[in-house]
């Protein structure tokens, strides 16, 4: 069940134009808040800051920001997925008090493996001791803020994420400015730190407000790592697959440019990247307000006919129901999305002219932002995907993208500049098709799968789950987990 | 034990060893009553737990002992890989069965199945055991497509109305132990003689052994396996069955449970087919059989037979004249024995026959609910002084003292207990179940030629009960005749050594017709 949509739909089914705006508004504030958030509070700083640390100083800091955010993102992956499964199943089950010792001990884990993962790199920086341990500190809180945003229902408590975010961006913001007056680029990075700190502290109030605060520590998660591995792969590959095209361009000799030890960056192609982004949000928000939802429901509404002695007619046509919401979903997404996009290509030009840029960043920033749908039709896929527990078609899918999007980056920033941007955009495209041949072939063989793939117990025969799994774009905006819908039992003698 | 090949295997599902009861105690005595004859056993129990204990120690002569479980065979975890002539035999095949199981043809669709689980090619396939390689395995049928489409197919033509998932675990667990005994047959051990002792599952793997084994196949029923599904079908809980919204009352079942009752029928029918030889207690069954589908050529009815000369001394060491009219009860204290029956009849009895004494004489352990019902029913009817329970007993001191043996019971096979209350001298009372007709009034025109030998009343019918009761022990000339006709009666047709002697020549016939059979392929 997808938390923030179904408590949203509730404004939405008020009916009014205002309710409908706000519950759209609310989830694009949700969905997308973190992240532009942080893309503010950098911009921000960036031009507050420059005259106090001076161009290299800042090209530093924002290489800095980005590797922490993106490989933090990357190694957590694997632990995300399987963390939220882990907590559906424990709600499913009913055990609320083992959440919070869990969250412990994945909070745990996270700060302990960043940093020791972090360290040789912090280390091989040549910078300030001060500055190595703000970067490494940095690396363990963003970390600590992604295991956290997994454990909100973020519907419930939204008011209060976005608060502890925009408090946090500003104590960056602030903190940051003040830092880079006394002490230039380390206490640049330190007063950001310190605002990010802020944003994990207020999560992990959050967090404890929400579920018994139980003491201990618990480590059992680790043990879904066996049961669910494909899991695990699905959450490097995907979040791999986002950010290689980035990762290949700062290394890249044509494209990269060297900031400090192996912290690099690429002028060319960084920034259209991030800016293409923001063109998500739209889309993303209906993404969690309805189509998520509309899916969840036929789906649920599939499971109780099955459960509640329907006949197969009945069944069928739920299954026909589903995959027309689906579509719908998708079509709706296209329309919109498409249209967004269109227009920021087409404004593209004086955006790049009023935020004075480049204008090699013009052509990367248009054929990024046509990226940006397939990306979304990706993410929808892998969701579908996680629902119908086609673990193994998730991985396949987020191994192409990853494929495609390494190879098709390599191959254009072989070809020169005017080639960057269309890497990432077709193999987006060609996740984008994979993905939906996979959703396509999946829900044919829905009741198939459903019915034939129930395990013979011999005696009492185990109860089977339908396992609706965590929503790929809760993970890509670290939001939340769900509660599981109650697993379709079958009966038998 | 040794594995050398047995001249009869016995097919057991759900009795002997593991089971006491009529059918295992007849299992016992042919084993025990034919040293010379070599005896495998092969079990079928639904599954290890809870674990079973022996209840009977294995004679000598029993030279292997085999337990198969339907439901805990391990299934194998991938399907095999079929070819397309294989797919097409085996999915064609399961359509057939099905339909003969709706139309009743059973031989030919039967065969087809068998050889489409073999796998192997063409005609003549006697020993799928060589060509498994190819053979389907129970995988396949949870998990092929085609399965899925035959299901549905199935389902769309024939109850498209019903709960779909409900039909679905139905198919599976109808089909389930059906594969499992074909799959599992090859471990049966060798006989020249294969020999099941109900339908059933047991019946189902005699049909196939006799197909792949080549060796005759003889079947005994006690009592009507599919009848007594049936019976415990149509109560089920556990089937679903849709309430029809707006009829009061509603013909048949529901589809699930004719689904069911019809499986069991082919099974039945099956084994009737495969069968060389049938034979049953008493001539209802032998009608009921032929009902089911049995060819009536093929059944004989050999009954139970006692010791008649150990009871008969019994009848020469009565008391002579007991001290008061004495009813006596000999069974277990259980509903299907209905003796409630039979002490409403006695409060009405004892209005005729003050001094009436009624002895109930059987284990009290079985069901202690109804145990306790039937003492509460004395007491509230204030019979304290006219029937007492005395426990398990043994028989040689219940029948001299009695001078009539009531039996009340609704529903029986052959009671040992009227067999050997004659065979005792004792005059019977009983209701009209089971045998019993034939027992008290003969079966065949020399058997009736020699009289009565009790009366016959209607189920749960305290009066006609208590009527026949208060004749008879006004009667002394009356019972005379009636024990005298008993006890020719048991002496002449029930007689254990004839029975055993029956059954012995049952074998022989077929063992000796075995190398025919065994010369033309088929392996042991």
């Amino acid at each position: 069940m997808a938390g923030i949509g179904f408590t949203l739909r509730l404004a939405l089914a008020r009916g009014t134009l205002a309710g409908t705006a706000r519950a759209y508004a609310v989830g694009a504030v949700v969905s997308s808040g973190p992240w532009v958030l942080s893309m503010l509070s950098l911009g921000v700083l960036g031009v507050l800051a420059r005259a106090l640390v001076g161009e290299a100083g800042l090209t530093l800091f924002f290489a800095t920001v980005t590797h922490v955010f993106a490989f933090s993102l990357i190694l957590t992956g694997p632990l995300q997925l399987v963390f939220t499964r882990y907590v559906a199943d424990l709600l499913y089950l009913r055990r609320r008090e083992a959440i919070f010792p869990a969250f412990r001990g994945a909070l745990v884990v996270t700060t302990a493996g960043l940093g020791a993962i972090g360290l040789p790199f912090a280390l091989a920086l040549e910078v300030s001791p001060i500055y190595r341990v703000a970067a490494l500190a940095l690396f363990t809180v963003i970390g600590g803020i992604w295991v956290s945003m997994l454990c909100i229902s973020a519907a419930k408590r939204y008011e209060r994420i976005v608060a502890a975010f925009l408090a946090g961006s500003a104590v960056s913001v602030a903190g940051g400015w003040c830092g880079a007056r006394v002490a230039g680029a380390d206490g640049l990075l330190i007063g950001f730190l310190a605002g990010q700190a802020i944003i994990l502290y207020g999560l992990i109030a959050v967090v404890s407000a929400e579920f018994p605060r139980t003491r201990g520590l618990s480590f059992e998660h680790l043990g879904h790592f066996r049961r669910h591995p494909a899991l695990a792969a699905v959450g490097l590959a995907f979040n791999l697959a986002i950010w290689i095209d980035k990762i290949l361009a700062w290394h890249h000799p044509e494209s990269g440019v060297a900031v400090n030890g192996i912290l690099r960056f690429s002028p060319a192609y960084d920034l259209p990247a991030y800016l293409a982004y923001v063109a998500v949000i739209p889309g993303l928000a209906f993404f969690v307000v309805r189509l998520e939802t509309d899916f969840a429901e036929a789906y649920q509404g599939f499971f109780d006919r099955v459960v509640h002695r329907g006949t197969l007619g009945e069944i069928r046509a739920e299954k026909a129901a589903m995959v027309a919401a689906l579509r719908d979903g998708v079509t709706r997404l296209i329309r919109l999305e498409g249209c967004v996009c269109l227009a920021l290509v087409v404004f593209a030009s004086r955006l790049v002219a009023s935020l004075r840029l480049e204008w090699v960043h013009l052509a990367v920033l248009q054929v990024d932002l046509v990226g940006v749908l397939p990306q979304l039709l990706v993410l929808t896929s892998l969701t579908v995907l996680f629902y119908l527990d086609e673990k193994r078609s998730a991985l396949l899918l987020a191994s192409v993208f990853l494929a495609a999007n390494a190879g098709g980056t390599a191959l254009t920033l072989a070809l020169g500049p005017t080639w960057y941007g269309y890497g990432m955009a077709g193999a987006a495209l060609l996740a984008a098709v994979v993905g939906i041949g996979l959703v396509n072939r999946h829900l044919a063989d829905l009741e198939f799968v459903t019915f034939m793939g129930q395990p013979v117990g011999t005696r009492g025969h185990e109860e089977p789950e339908p396992a609706p799994a965590p929503s790929l774009e809760a993970f890509a905006t670290g939001e939340t987990t769900r509660d599981q819908s109650p697993a379709s039992s079958t009966s038998s003698r | 034990m040794r594995q050398a090949e047995a001249d009869v295997c016995l097919l057991l599902e759900g009795t002997y060893p593991y089971v006491t009861g009529g059918v295992s105690s007849w299992v016992h005595q042919i084993i025990t009553r034919m040293p010379d004859v070599r005896f495998a056993l092969q079990y079928i129990g639904a599954s290890r737990e809870p674990a079973l204990e022996m209840r009977y120690t294995l004679p000598a002569n029993v030279v292997a002992f085999e337990s198969m479980y339907l439901f805990d065979e391990p299934l194998p975890a991938e399907p095999a890989r079929l070819d397309e002539p294989g797919r097409g035999r085996l999915y064609g095949a399961l359509a057939a069965m099905h339909e003969a199981m709706r139309d009743g043809e059973v031989a030919g669709p039967f065969h087809a199945v068998l050889a489409g689980l073999a796998g192997a090619g063409g005609g003549g396939s006697r020993c799928p055991m060589h060509r498994m390689k190819k053979a389907p395995n129970l995988r396949n049928l949870l998990a092929d497509r085609e399965a899925w489409d035959l299901l549905t197919r199935l389902y769309d033509e024939r109850c498209p109305g019903e709960s779909f998932i409900d039909y679905f675990w139905t198919f599976r667990f109808m089909h389930l132990p059906i594969w499992q005994v074909m799959a599992a047959s090859r471990r049966v051990p060798a006989a020249r003689v294969y020999h099941t002792v109900s339908t059933g599952y047991a019946g189902l793997l005699g049909a196939v052994l006799r197909a792949l084994r080549g060796r005759p196949l003889l079947l005994t029923e006690h009592g009507i396996y599919t009848k007594e599904r049936k019976i415990e079908i149509a109560q089920a809980e556990w089937i679903h069955a849709a309430r029809q919204q707006g009829f009061v009352a509603f013909q048949g079942l529901g589809y699930l449970k004719e689904l069911w009752t019809r499986c069991f029928g082919f099974m039945g029918r099956a084994a009737y087919e495969a069968a060389d030889a049938i034979t049953t207690l008493y001539d209802g069954n032998r009608r009921m059989q032929i009902e089911h589908g049995a060819p009536p050529e093929k059944i004989q009815v050999i009954p139970n037979g006692i010791d008649v000369e150990e009871l008969g001394k019994l009848a020469a060491a009565r008391a002579s004249a007991s001290a008061r009219p004495t009813v006596g009860f000999v069974g277990r204290l259980v509903p299907i024995k209905d003796v409630k029956t039979l002490i409403r009849a006695t409060k009405i009895a004892v209005a005729a026959i003050p001094d009436l004494e009624v002895l109930i004489a059987g284990p009290t352990d079985e069901d202690p609910a109804y145990t306790r019902e039937c003492m509460d029913l004395v007491a509230s009817l204030e019979l304290g002084g006219h029937v007492r329970f005395l426990g398990k007993q043994d028989v040689a001191r219940v029948y001299p003292r009695i001078d009539v043996l009531a039996l009340s019971s609704i529903s029986e096979a052959l009671p040992l207990v009227i067999l050997e209350a004659q065979a005792a001298g004792v005059p019977v009372v009983a209701t009209d179940v089971g045998a019993c007709r034939e027992l008290l009034g003969g079966r065949g025109r020399e058997d009736r030629a020699l009289g009565p030998s009790g009366l016959l009343v209607a189920i749960a019918d305290p009066e006609e009960m208590a009527g026949a009761l208060v004749r008879l022990l006004r009667d002394p000339a009356l019972r005379a005749r009636l024990a005298a006709a008993g006890g020719a009666r048991v002496g002449r047709y029930y007689r254990q050594s004839d029975i055993i002697e029956r059954y012995r020549a049952l074998y022989r016939r077929h063992i000796e017709s075995a190398p025919a059979a065994a010369a033309a392929g088929a392996e042991g």
